[in-house]
């Protein structure tokens, strides 16, 4: 906004005679951190939504800017964020990578998941967030409801715990330089680097989890031995593994030909399949662990 | 309200505020303390099923301009009741146990009045105070001076609670089996050898063909040996509860010196502690497997700080990142429940830093033009000393160590450029990125027996080649590879708007990865080069209450594919080894232009000699014993890893969103991504993943607020395997007459023998496929008797189902085609079975969960909520099919068990609002 907006207490009074405690949460806005008229900074209700002076000689006139997402005089993204990044580009809390970032290029304004008539916004809150993310990100809210899964839905772990919202230098919006040094903040104990070092989990963790829910056991995209068999094609990793090698199965009854007991069920078939040996393929340390069964 | 200051600088007032704040918030964490060890439960909004807020969240509307301007102060206490102890429906929440809870929010703030010139403020939050997932925060600072922020995070992450095991010393580094502890065994298989069928008395006792191939039943004595195990073993195993417990404590400052100077500053300390199951295998006398409950003790510090400039239109920030990992646990030990007075030692994830400078500028070139810079380097490293050999009998590192820690060290760089700019109706991003992990660690070769294998034969490298003498065959010779990777990707896109409400998107990226290995005698990686080019559109329409979008893009990924990079592991095969050959094996591949497949072709028609003898002797796979490995590592031609393998990616996405001004709003999406692995005949070949959403909302006022979702989600994973085996000159099974195959490809079993490389009846397929439906629903009503009363609830149910299907099949010996002195089979009998694959029984995860609430309003600062919470479970998995007693002869019976459950939950509690 520019800078002739009065930003103090008296300007404000243009808008919150008639803006009151009847409308609503509008005063709400002195609970937060752009209510504080102590710091020169706070905008002031004119340094968001514009001097608005149509609006204030004629009430059915529209402020200059319109953030409610219902009105019918709402504006235009670019206008709802220039108002932001006014201040937050590179000023307060810079929004450094913003320009040309996902959100930014498919037209996601920043009150769009920012309320700033609330001490209490969702988006801020980590048990509260995820109901803002998923307004958008429909299908991950799908699978955040999966078997295994991070702890979202407690707040336990919330999407900008990984993402940035506003950009990054990193990946789909992670919020290091890589996924894996993304991973790292939580996992750090698969960092390494580790003596024997298994070049999939190096390169990216995605590579065998589904971080936003999956559902067989620890994330995985799909289960062992079919998800190792995608790699590993050779010594027992290229056998054929089905239901006939589980307990009671065809393979191990032979067909019925053989009485139950004459055959094993087969080991990279049952349990924890592959990973019952080769427990350590996020790297191993010990000097016999080349592979990963140390 | 002016405030006098005390001597840290703060509002004498707002520290009396702080102080009256903490008295209550500590009484309610004694108080919640005493309650049972649960956390609070979740109650819904009205708005996105499935997201959960703490309740007391919803409070009544202040009235006041006085109440608006302030913060409100509130607290939140209560009980509840859990039904039913589940350890997966508690696996996040903390209600894992039945019977009584506790619930306890809390969220005070205060401060200087808005239009004070002071701009103290301050903030304490709390939920699930004094419980195991407590979270509690304190905010204060002078807005625009100076913020600081200190949290407490702690978490219990339930595994399993139906987890049984023999082992004693759970909870250290050392696990040792019980002084009764027999192996388990079937005398009438093995006096000996393990056997875990034992241990079920109906399975145990199953008969067995003797070397006659005749059934026969176990005799009594054999009966009462496994009588006499199950009953020293089986009292031996106990549940033990797997979980882990995370704590972590924040702390953050924001210094502003002045308007154009920021320094943030951040640490935080986490500790995560408790038991989690690991596979340990032992191989003296027979691979047996166990699944150890394995001690984690971590501790994890993360530093932050940065410089940030603001000028007007430059901004810059110099910025730090220190992670510091520390394992308070080296190693584990745990003993061989085959072999009575061996062990074997696992070492554990080694302690570890990383430090990461990163310098970040941007420009505002105009108005609509910015350019963004940054430039990062990082060092991470690892020396943790590595495992005595002495600490374990099992004999893998008899041959001594090259060095006692591996010294690791990894530089990781990333340098990237963002120009955007808008003219008129176009936009335009322009990008490039530079991203390097460049593994430093030192290569040495190491040599090890596999698990608790003993040493056989002489390797042809022993003695030879600055190597021990002793090797045996079966020695691993290996070296490790220092794994590194260097991105390049540049990107372009332009936008333009064809009308105020339409937009036209069209873009360009271009991606090199560069894997390659440090000291490395050959090309180690898969792909060294790999080249990834994107092309995409996109179409988006936003017009009053509709928006539209349409997003398409398409990958060609091509790499140069290595199928001799296994062979970077094994120095070995960059020498002749000391039987007969004259070349390496290496050079052997490269004379003959054979991968380590060897030749891909049946039992040669003339026996081999020479170099072909020695290598691939009947044209099998290169033989382990001639470049110092145990296991065979070579792969199939034809067979391509995915995660570099050539790929042509299509991705599309379409939106519509009908956000209404009206009382109906309309959300739909649908997503796919087909990943076709065009090169690859063996491995995965195409994965395809598709979603589609539709979600709608109903606003009948504002009181009245109702949502529904559902979301399909289809995911295939589809590949092409071969379990090929190795020719040989085997006429028969057993005896000589032996000699019928019941299969479709062969109908002898020295037909089949000669072609078992290329059987073509040993190929098969995986179809691995997600089908989940997820739906949700929920309903706020406000202002019912007499605008007093809020009701809302919330259903959700997903239906998840892994199908995974296989096609192919295996060969099986006929049991009675045994070795003299049993019979020849009768004639026509079948000396080996071709068994048909099956499919995999269907992963079920059915769950349901309804939780309604209710908030009174007793007076304008106190609200009564209520909640129910009705969740069910229905699991399947085939996973532990084989964990069960008896159920197989190697792996060390766990139980455990598919967590399903149906749990009951409510409560009672009061908001108080001041």
């Amino acid at each position: 906004m520019t800078a002739e907006v009065d930003r103090s207490l008296e300007g404000d009074k243009k808008c919150t005679l008639c803006h009151n405690e009847a409308s609503g949460h509008v005063l709400a806005i002195y609970q937060t951190k752009h209510g504080v008229k102590g710091d020169s900074r706070t905008p002031g209700c004119q340094g968001c939504h514009g001097e608005s002076v149509e609006h204030q000689g004629n009430p059915t006139k529209s402020p200059d800017v319109v953030f409610g997402a219902k009105s019918k005089h709402l504006s235009s993204v670019d206008a709802r964020n220039e108002t932001c990044l006014a201040c937050h580009e590179s000023s307060v809390l810079p929004r450094t990578h913003w320009s040309g970032s996902q959100h930014e290029s498919h037209g996601v304004a920043c009150a769009d998941c920012h309320e700033l008539h609330t001490n209490d916004q969702k988006v801020l809150n980590k048990l509260t967030q995820p109901e803002v993310c998923f307004q958008c990100h429909q299908n991950e809210r799908a699978q955040f409801h999966r078997f295994s899964r991070h702890p979202i839905l407690e707040g336990k772990v919330s999407c900008s715990d990984c993402h940035n919202p506003h950009g990054s230098t990193g990946p789909r919006l992670m919020v290091k330089n890589t996924i894996t040094e993304t991973c790292y903040t939580c996992h750090a104990e698969k960092r390494g680097p580790f003596l024997w070092e298994h070049a999939p989990v190096v390169e990216d963790c995605t590579n065998c989890h589904s971080p936003h829910g999956s559902n067989v056991m620890s994330l995985l995209k799909t289960r062992p031995p079919m998800l190792c068999q995608n790699c590993h094609t050779s010594d027992h990793a290229k056998g054929l593994y089905s239901g006939a090698n589980l307990p009671n199965g065809a393979f191990v009854t032979g067909n019925g030909a053989i009485p139950l007991g004459a055959q094993s069920p087969t080991d990279q078939a049952n349990g924890k399949s592959c990973l019952q040996c080769h427990s350590q393929v996020h790297g191993s340390n010990h000097p016999g662990g080349a592979k990963y069964n140390r | 309200m002016m405030n006098k200051k005390n001597a840290c600088g703060f509002g004498a007032g707002s520290m009396r505020v702080l102080v009256g704040a903490l008295i209550p918030s500590a009484l309610l964490m004694v108080l919640s303390a005493f309650a049972a060890a649960q956390t609070i439960p979740q109650n819904t909004t009205g708005r996105n099923p499935g997201t959960q807020v703490p309740p007391g969240a919803t409070v009544p509307d202040a009235t006041t301009a006085a109440s608006q301007t302030t913060p409100q102060r509130r607290i939140n206490f209560g009980a509840g009741y859990v039904s039913d102890g589940s350890f997966k429906f508690g696996e996040y929440n903390g209600l894992e146990k039945s019977g009584l809870f506790g619930i306890g929010n809390l969220d005070l703030s205060g401060g200087a009045p808005y239009d004070s010139k002071d701009t103290w403020r301050w903030r304490l939050q709390g939920s699930n105070l004094g419980l195991k997932n407590r979270y509690t925060s304190l905010e204060f600072g002078k807005q625009g001076k100076y913020e600081f922020r200190l949290a407490y995070n702690q978490i219990l992450a339930n595994t399993n609670d139906s987890f049984q095991t023999p082992y004693l010393g759970i909870g250290t580094d050392t696990l040792s089996l019980p002084t009764n502890w027999l192996v388990p065994v079937e005398p009438q298989k093995s006096a000996t050898a393990l056997n875990y069928r034992s241990l079920d008395p109906t399975i145990g006792a199953g008969s067995v063909y003797n070397s006659h191939g005749v059934l026969t039943a176990p005799t009594p004595a054999q009966l009462d040996t496994m009588a006499a195990v199950r009953a020293a073993d089986l009292p031996d195993f106990r549940n033990v509860d797997l979980s882990l417990t995370r704590k972590r404590g924040e702390a953050e400052v924001l210094l502003s010196p002045n308007e154009k100077i920021d320094v943030p500053l951040s640490y935080k300390f986490e500790h995560k502690d408790g038991l989690k199951t690991v596979g340990g295998v032992n191989d003296r006398n027979t691979q047996d497997s166990a699944l150890l409950p394995y001690r984690v003790n971590w501790d994890t510090d993360q530093a932050s700080g940065a410089v940030n400039v603001k000028l007007k239109k430059l901004f810059l920030s110099l910025a730090y990142y220190g992670s510091f990992f520390h394992n308070n646990t080296e190693h584990m030990i745990w003993a061989d429940p085959a072999v009575l007075g061996l062990t074997s030692a696992m070492a554990e994830e080694p302690s570890s830093q990383f430090h990461q400078f990163t310098a970040t500028g941007s420009y505002k070139l105009s108005r609509d033009a910015k350019l963004v810079v940054v430039g990062s380097v990082g060092r991470g490293a690892q020396n943790q000393a590595f495992i005595n050999p002495s600490l374990s009998n099992e004999g893998a590192l008899q041959f001594g160590l090259p060095r006692s820690s591996l010294d690791g060290v990894v530089y990781t760089g990333l340098a990237s450029a963002k120009f955007t700019a808008k003219h008129k109706k176009w936009e335009y991003i322009a990008d490039f990125r530079f991203d390097d992990r460049d593994n430093r660690s030192p290569v040495d070769i190491y040599l090890f027996q596999d698990d608790a294998s003993l040493k056989t034969g002489t390797s042809p490298f022993s003695g030879l080649y600055g190597l021990p003498t002793g090797l045996g065959t079966n020695t691993n010779i290996y070296n490790n590879r220092a794994l590194s990777k260097a991105t390049y990707k540049a990107n372009g896109q332009a936008e333009y708007a064809i009308s105020r409400s339409q937009f036209l998107t069209a873009g360009y990226s271009w991606e090199r990865i560069d894997r390659h290995c440090t000291n490395s005698w050959i090309t180690c990686e898969d792909a060294h080069l790999v080249n990834e080019n994107t092309v995409r559109a996109d179409y988006h329409k936003s017009r009053g209450t509709l928006t539209s979008r349409l997003e398409y893009a398409f990958s060609e990924r091509r790499g140069d594919y290595n199928e001799d990079a296994f062979l970077a592991e094994t120095p070995m095969a960059n020498h002749i080894p000391a039987s007969g050959a004259t070349v390496s094996l290496y050079d052997y591949l490269k004379e003959t232009g054979l991968t380590g497949f060897g030749p891909v072709a049946g039992l040669p028609a003339a026996p081999l000699t020479g170099d072909a003898a020695i290598f691939t002797p009947n044209n099998n796979t290169v033989a382990q014993a001639q470049y110092g490995t145990r296991n065979i590592l070579n792969e199939i031609p034809g067979f391509r890893k995915y995660y570099v393998a050539d790929r042509n990616r299509n991705h599309a996405r379409a939106e519509f969103d009908l956000n209404g001004k009206d009382k109906i709003t309309l959300h739909a999406t649908g997503e796919l991504d087909d990943d076709d692995y065009v090169n690859t005949k063996l491995g995965l070949k195409r994965r395809t993943w598709w979603a589609a959403t539709i979600d709608a909302s109903y606003t009948g006022s504002e009181d009245l607020v109702a949502d529904v979702f559902y979301t399909y989600d289809n995911q295939r994973h589809f590949m092409a395997g071969d379990a090929y085996g190795s020719n040989s000159t085997a006429t028969f099974v057993g005896r000589a007459g032996d000699t019928i195959l019941d299969g479709p490809c062969f109908s002898t079993v020295a037909d089949r023998n000669a072609s078992a490389k290329i059987d073509p009846c040993l190929n098969f397929t995986h179809n691995d496929r997600d089908k989940i439906d997820t739906a949700g629903f929920t309903l706020r009503k406000k202002n019912l008797a007499a605008n007093k009363l809020e009701l809302a609830g919330e259903v959700m149910y997903t239906r998840a189902r892994t199908l995974n299907a296989v096609t192919g099949g295996s060969y099986v010996n006929n049991p009675l085609a045994l070795a003299a002195p049993a019979p020849v089979l009768p004639t026509g009998t079948s000396a080996v079975f071709y068994i048909s694959a099956a499919n995999w029984p269907i992963t079920r995860n059915d769950q349901i969960s309804i939780r309604p609430n209710f908030t009174y309003a007793i007076s304008k600062s106190a609200t009564l909520q209520g909640f129910y919470w009705y969740q069910r479970l229905m699991s399947s998995d085939w996973r532990y099919q084989a964990l069960q007693y008896g159920a197989k002869p190697n792996f060390l019976p766990t139980s455990e068990r598919s967590p399903s459950y149906k749990v009951n939950v409510a409560g009672l509690s009061l908001t108080w609002v001041f």
